[in-house]
C-alpha cells in the first residue's frame, strides 16, 4: 500500500498532489456448489474464480427472476426460442452479454466472445473470455444452454 | 462498525443495505456488493425474505383496526363489534301511477286488484331491467272518468312503487344437532331491505311464523326487550360477500327453528345503482280483470322523477365512518349526532349535508318556540312568509330522502 500525504487547498500547498491510495481487493465469495469442507464449512471463491463465478451466473440468470431487479441477467435463455438460421440472434446475444457484463460485473473487462449454436441438440454454447481488472488474469468461460423440453 | 443487522425497514433495498452494511464489517466475505456473486444471491433471498414477513406483520396489523383495515372483510367484521351492519346492495326503485280502462261495458267492478310481484321492463343505458311490485295494489275507478281505474297506495295516493330485481326463495330444512346452526345465502346481491323470513312448521304445511329482522339499521325493527319467545333473525355478511341469517341461541335470545320446521327466505336480487335513471315502464303482462278479460296496464313514472334510490354495497369508506357513528347513536335519536348516524344508513353521504340543514331547521324552530311563537308572528309578513316557504322546501326535500317503504314481501 502506497500512501503519500500532502496538505489542503486551504493550507497553501498547491503543488502537492493529492493522497493517493490504492487497496488491493481480495475478492471472496460464497461456492454456490455449497459444498462441505471435512471442518464443516463450505468452500469459498476467491479472486478470478469469484468473478468467473459471478459472470457465469449473470449468464445463466434471465430477466424476472431477482427480486426487485427485474433487467438482471442476460437473459439468454428467452433466446432458445427465437430461430437460430441467421447471425442476428448470434449477434443480439453477444450484445446482451456485453451489456450484462458491463452493468453487473465491473471486475470483469470482456475480451472475446463467442457464441455457439447447435440447433439439432437444441443447445447453446457460450465462451466468454475476460479480464480480471485487479489482476490482468486472463480466465475463459464455457457454459451452455440447452432446453429441457 | 456495524455489529449487528437493523431489520426493522420494510424496503427490499434498505434491507439489503443492512445486510451488506454487516458483511462489510466482516472479512470473510468480500464480495457482497457485486451483483452477480453468489453472496448477493443469497443476500437477495434473505432480504426478500424479511421483507415479506414484513409487509406481511404490518398488513396485519393494519387489518386489526378499523381505522388502518383495508379489506371490506376487515371492515364488515370491525363494525360487527360496533353492533353495525354494512349495507347491501339496494334495488333502484320508482313511483307509477297505472291505470287500466275497462271500456264502456256494464257491471264494472268496485274494485281491482294488482297482485304483488307485477313486472314492468324498463331500459336503462341500453340494458334491459325488470322491476316488480312487492306489495298488492287496488285501483278504484275515476270520479270523472268511471271507465279508468287508478291503483292506490295504502294513504290513497296514486302511485304503485316498483323495485327492480329478481325474486328470490332459499329454502332451507332445520337439522340442529347441537352445533349453533347459520343459514347461509350465496349472494352478494341480495337487498337486506326486501328480505322476508317465513318459517313453517313442516315441509308439508302453509303454516309459517314470520321472523323480523334484529338489524334495525337495514328496514328492521328496534328491538326492546328480546324473549325466548322473540321471532327475529340476523342478517349478517359473511367473508366473502354472501350473507347469513342467524337465529336466536338456545331459545334464550329469540326462538330458534327446531329440528323439521321450513325456513323460508325471499328476497329481490337487485342490480342496484345500474338501474337508476329509468323512466319508461312497461308492464310485463296483461292483468286479468273478471268479467273483462286481460287488460293492458297503463304506467307513467311520477312527474318529474326517475328509478333512484338504487345502491352498491356500503363501501369501505362508508363502514368505517359509519360504525362508530352508529354506535354512538345506539338506534336513539336524542342528539344532533345520533340522527346522524340513523340517517346516514339510509342515505347517500352526498346528501347528508341536506338533511343537516333541515335538522338545523327543525332545532331553530324548537328553540323558537322555547322563547315563545310570538317570536315568529312578530316577524313582518315577508320575512316570515319566506320563513314558511323554507320550511315546505325542507319538509319535501326530506320526504323524497328519507321515504322507504317498510313493507315486507309475504
Amino acid at each position: 500500500m502506497a500512501v503519500t500525504k500532502a496538505l489542503s487547498i486551504e493550507d497553501g500547498n498547491l503543488q502537492t498532489p493529492s493522497i493517493v491510495t490504492t487497496r488491493n481487493r481480495k475478492y471472496s465469495d460464497l461456492d454456490l456448489t455449497f459444498a462441505a469442507r471435512t471442518t464443516g464449512d463450505i468452500f469459498k471463491k476467491t479472486d478470478a474464480a469469484a468473478v468467473k463465478q459471478s459472470v457465469k451466473t449473470i449468464l445463466q440468470t434471465n430477466f424476472g427472476e431477482r427480486p426487485f431487479q427485474p433487467n438482471f441477467g442476460a437473459d439468454l435463455r428467452s433466446r432458445l426460442f427465437e430461430n437460430f438460421t441467421d447471425e442476428e440472434n448470434a449477434f443480439l446475444i453477444e450484445d446482451a452479454i456485453t451489456d450484462a457484463l458491463k452493468f453487473y460485473e465491473p471486475r470483469a473487462e470482456l475480451v472475446s466472445l463467442d457464441v455457439r449454436d447447435n440447433p439439432d441438440r437444441n443447445y447453446l454454447g457460450v465462451r466468454v473470455e475476460f479480464k480480471v481488472v485487479n489482476t490482468d488474469e486472463l480466465v475463459v468461460l464455457d457454459t451452455s444452454i440447452s432446453r429441457i423440453r | 462498525m456495524a455489529t449487528t443487522i437493523n431489520s426493522s425497514d420494510l424496503n427490499f433495498d434498505d434491507i439489503k443495505t443492512s445486510l451488506k452494511t454487516y458483511f462489510a464489517s466482516k472479512s470473510e466475505f468480500a464480495d457482497y456488493d457485486f451483483e452477480g456473486s453468489g453472496l448477493s444471491n443469497i443476500l437477495d433471498v434473505l432480504a426478500y425474505n424479511t421483507h415479506m414477513n414484513g409487509l406481511i406483520a404490518n398488513f396485519a396489523l393494519n387489518e386489526s383496526f378499523l381505522p388502518t383495515a383495508q379489506l371490506r372483510t376487515s371492515l364488515v367484521n370491525h363494525s360487527l363489534l360496533f353492533g353495525y351492519i354494512p349495507r347491501s346492495k339496494t334495488a333502484s326503485n320508482a313511483e307509477l301511477t297505472v291505470t287500466v280502462d275497462l271500456g264502456s261495458g256494464a257491471g264494472k267492478p268496485a274494485s281491482i286488484t294488482m297482485p304483488a310481484g307485477t313486472q314492468f321492463t324498463s331500459i336503462v343505458d341500453g340494458v334491459s331491467y325488470t322491476f316488480r311490485t312487492l306489495l298488492e295494489y287496488t285501483a278504484f275507478p275515476n270520479p270523472v272518468q268511471p271507465n279508468l281505474y287508478t291503483f292506490v297506495d295504502a294513504l290513497g295516493q296514486p302511485y304503485v312503487r316498483v323495485f327492480e330485481g329478481e325474486l328470490v326463495v332459499k329454502t332451507f330444512i332445520a337439522e340442529i344437532t347441537g352445533d349453533r346452526q347459520v343459514y347461509v345465502v350465496p349472494d352478494p346481491d341480495l337487498d337486506l331491505s326486501t328480505v322476508a323470513v317465513q318459517v313453517y312448521d313442516n315441509i308439508n304445511t302453509d303454516n309459517f311464523t314470520s321472523y323480523f329482522s334484529a338489524n334495525a339499521t337495514s328496514g328492521g325493527n328496534a328491538i326492546t326487550s328480546i324473549t325466548a319467545d322473540t321471532a327475529l333473525y340476523l342478517p349478517l355478511e359473511t367473508y366473502n360477500g354472501y350473507w347469513e341469517f342467524n337465529f336466536g341461541v338456545l331459545g334464550v335470545t329469540g326462538k330458534n327453528p327446531v329440528n323439521g320446521e321450513v325456513i323460508r327466505v325471499t328476497y329481490l336480487r337487485t342490480n342496484g345503482i345500474d338501474a337508476n335513471g329509468a323512466s319508461t315502464f312497461n308492464p310485463s303482462s296483461t292483468l286479468a280483470v273478471t268479467g273483462f278479460g286481460s287488460k293492458t296496464l297503463n304506467t307513467v313514472v311520477r312527474r318529474g322523477t326517475k328509478s333512484s334510490f338504487g345502491a352498491d354495497k356500503e363501501s369501505p369508506e362508508s363502514i368505517r365512518a359509519n360504525a362508530p357513528l352508529s354506535y354512538l347513536a345506539q338506534n336513539r335519536l336524542v342528539a344532533a349526532n345520533d340522527y346522524r348516524g340513523v340517517i346516514a344508513n339510509k342515505t347517500d353521504w352526498l346528501l347528508l349535508t341536506i338533511i343537516e340543514v333541515l335538522l338545523l331547521t327543525v332545532f331553530r324552530v324548537l328553540s323558537l318556540s322555547m322563547h315563545g311563537v310570538e317570536k315568529i308572528m312578530s316577524l313582518p309578513s315577508m320575512v316570515r312568509l319566506s320563513f314558511l316557504l323554507y320550511m315546505k322546501v325542507m319538509l319535501v326535500q326530506s320526504r323524497r330522502l328519507l321515504y322507504r317503504p317498510l313493507s315486507k314481501i309475504t
